[in-house]
């Protein structure tokens, strides 16, 4: 316990001094936000269903922070510390594996959360209104973080190298965010492209934050839930046999 | 330099069997490694070829072999991170398999190709590594008195990525030393370190053992098994070839010493196997060794013959014997390629 205490404190400190990681979940999230509303403005707009655009945007967003957080740090951590033998310098002291992965999500989780509270922060100039309720939105991002952050342990697990795994994560990051209407509302895109993003994971996290956000309940949201749920076990399954500490 | 550190090792056994007094065997206290017909295989290469050998509790044993002998296998099999295909394996009487979280509360290990998270500071790395143990670390009011020895005092606040490639193995070393442990493995310690640096490591390691620990060390450098350790087991494709401290195997060559010399000149090889007392004459183009027991008589004569034969002997020096010739006497070739 105190070992996973100790290692949940070094990671934090090490998240902080990443500046990449800083950057993106701090600075450059919240940036593009300021960006998106003096593009869009925030009257309510025909393409997001006469909802204020602030009020999509946000969630979308937090979104994007998850799935960032996810397969960047998640992912690309993994694998560069078994690239460079860290996990292997773990393995010959009494710490068990678990507290490894363990504190790994915490502060990741932590870091995601605050980068969330910055977002809404931020957005509350430009109007934001929040409809649902706390106990619905912690739900709703505890859901949609874990089944992320077992998605970036996937990744982190299947790739030898920590370039190779880059290069996976590049793409499935920008493929997830344009393609999931975290970025750019899904009524913007042709049909066909539509019917991919069904397909797309991070579609059913942006859905279910929205409708947290929105107040519709998570019960509307049973459909995200079950998905993302499937999606959980199946990641967290495959990761596990996966799995190399070298 | 053959006597001494052969001493050490009895007086520490006393003093750790009297600590492990009531485990009943006194023979198994004394041991603190034994390794009984290791194999290990990959796919079709057999790495380790059923070795056996003690490690005595309190002596620096050293495991000498050339790249790909199979050293790291072995010591990583003792330590538990790689499973063996067969043989028995017991630190302080556990299995590393088995019983490896047991064991690594006890031992301390230094990995041959190590890294560290890049940001992380000294003496955040070394309460990091000592919250992994259950007991509290000797050295958690005073990190310095642990670090000093090692010439990293003044890096306490310095960022792992900022050290030098020495100030990171000594790093690393005491990382391994921050739960004080029972045994210290490392492998391939003073690889990249400069001859100094190499020599301060070393007494630093001299100093480990007179504390009463073990210390199991993977080396190709033949000088570093021959100054370090108080026995060594030279190993090559998997086995073990001999076993011994390094004056004994050394004494084991006959005490030869070899003189050594160039000559551009001709000659005829005949002239020096014809002095009395060499046993064996050796070229490597114009370099010439003759092999002998009784050095300075040969060296008389062959000064002799040069001047008679109006040679000139060039970079005339004698060598003693060393483990590198043990080594070449047991394989036919040399350590280093």
């Amino acid at each position: 316990m105190r070992g996973f205490l100790q290692l949940t404190w070094a990671e934090t400190k090490l998240f902080i001094r990443e500046w990449q990681a800083v950057f993106f979940t701090f600075i450059f999230l919240p940036m593009l936000l300021i960006l998106f509303q003096a593009i869009f403005r925030n009257d309510p707009s025909v393409v997001f269903g006469n909802v204020a655009t602030v009020d999509e945007m946000v969630p979308g967003f937090i979104a994007i922070g998850i799935a960032s957080n996810a397969i960047y740090i998640i992912g690309g951590v993994l694998s560069s510390y078994r690239e460079r033998g860290i996990l292997r310098r773990f393995r010959v002291t009494p710490l068990r594996p678990g507290a490894v992965l363990a504190s790994q999500v915490l502060v990741v989780y932590a870091m995601t959360m605050i980068s969330a509270l910055l977002l809404m922060l931020i957005a509350r100039p430009f109007g934001l209104k929040i409809a649902g309720d706390p106990y619905s939105m912690v739900g709703a991002f505890t859901l949609g973080a874990l089944s992320f952050f077992s998605f970036g342990f996937l990744i982190g697990s299947l790739f030898k190298t920590a370039r190779i795994t880059y290069s996976v994560n590049t793409t499935v990051f920008f493929s997830m965010i344009f393609l999931s209407g975290a970025a750019i509302p899904l009524d913007l895109l042709t049909p066909f492209m539509r019917h991919i993003a069904q397909f797309i994971p991070l579609t059913y996290v942006v859905n279910l934050l929205r409708d947290a956000w929105l107040g519709r309940g998570l019960g509307a949201s049973w459909p995200n839930i079950l998905v993302l749920t499937v999606f959980f076990a199946i990641c967290a399954f495959v990761s596990s046999k996966a799995f190399r500490w070298e | 330099m053959g006597r001494a550190p052969r001493l050490r090792p009895q007086l520490a056994h006393r003093e750790i069997s009297a600590i492990m007094e009531g485990t009943g065997n006194q023979e198994a206290a004394m041991k603190a490694i034994s390794v009984e017909g290791l194999i290990k295989n990959y796919s079709s290469v057999r790495a380790v070829d059923r070795i056996d050998f003690d490690v005595g509790a309190g002596e620096i044993f050293g495991m000498l072999g050339p790249n790909g002998a199979g050293k790291t296998t072995t010591i990583e099999c003792i330590e538990g991170l790689r499973n063996p295909d067969g043989g028995t394996i017991r630190v302080l009487g556990l299995d590393p398999q088995r019983e490896g979280y047991e064991l690594r509360e006890r031992i301390g290990v230094q990995l041959q190709a190590t890294a560290l998270y890049e940001r992380i500071r000294v003496r955040e790395a070394l309460k990091l590594f000592a919250s992994f143990y259950r007991a509290r670390s000797p050295w958690a009011d005073d990190w310095e008195k642990l670090i000093e020895p090692l010439g990293l005092a003044d890096k306490m606040s310095s960022y792992y990525h900022t050290l030098s490639g020495g100030q990171k193995q000594r790093l690393h070393i005491a990382l391994a030393l921050v739960h004080d442990p029972e045994i210290l493995f490392l492998d391939e310690l003073t690889t990249g370190l400069d001859p100094q640096a190499r020599r301060a490591m070393w007494q630093l390691i001299k100093e480990i053992r007179d504390r009463g620990k073990t210390v199991f060390l993977t080396t190709h450098y033949m000088e570093e098994a021959e100054q370090l350790c108080d026995r060594v087991a030279i190993l090559d494709h998997g086995r073990i070839l001999a076993l011994d401290s390094p004056a004994d195997l050394i004494a084991s060559l006959g005490g030869e010493n070899r003189i050594l010399f160039t000559l551009e000149d001709p000659y005829d090889v005949d002239c020096f196997q014809e002095i009395p007392h060499v046993s064996r004459v050796e070229r490597i183009d114009s370099q010439v060794a003759l092999y002998s027991s009784q050095s300075s008589k040969v060296l008389l004569e062959l000064i002799k013959r040069a001047d008679v034969s109006g040679w000139s002997l060039h970079d005339l020096h004698v060598q003693r014997a060393t483990l590198e010739d043990v080594f070449l006497t047991l394989t036919g070739r040399a350590l280093r390629e």
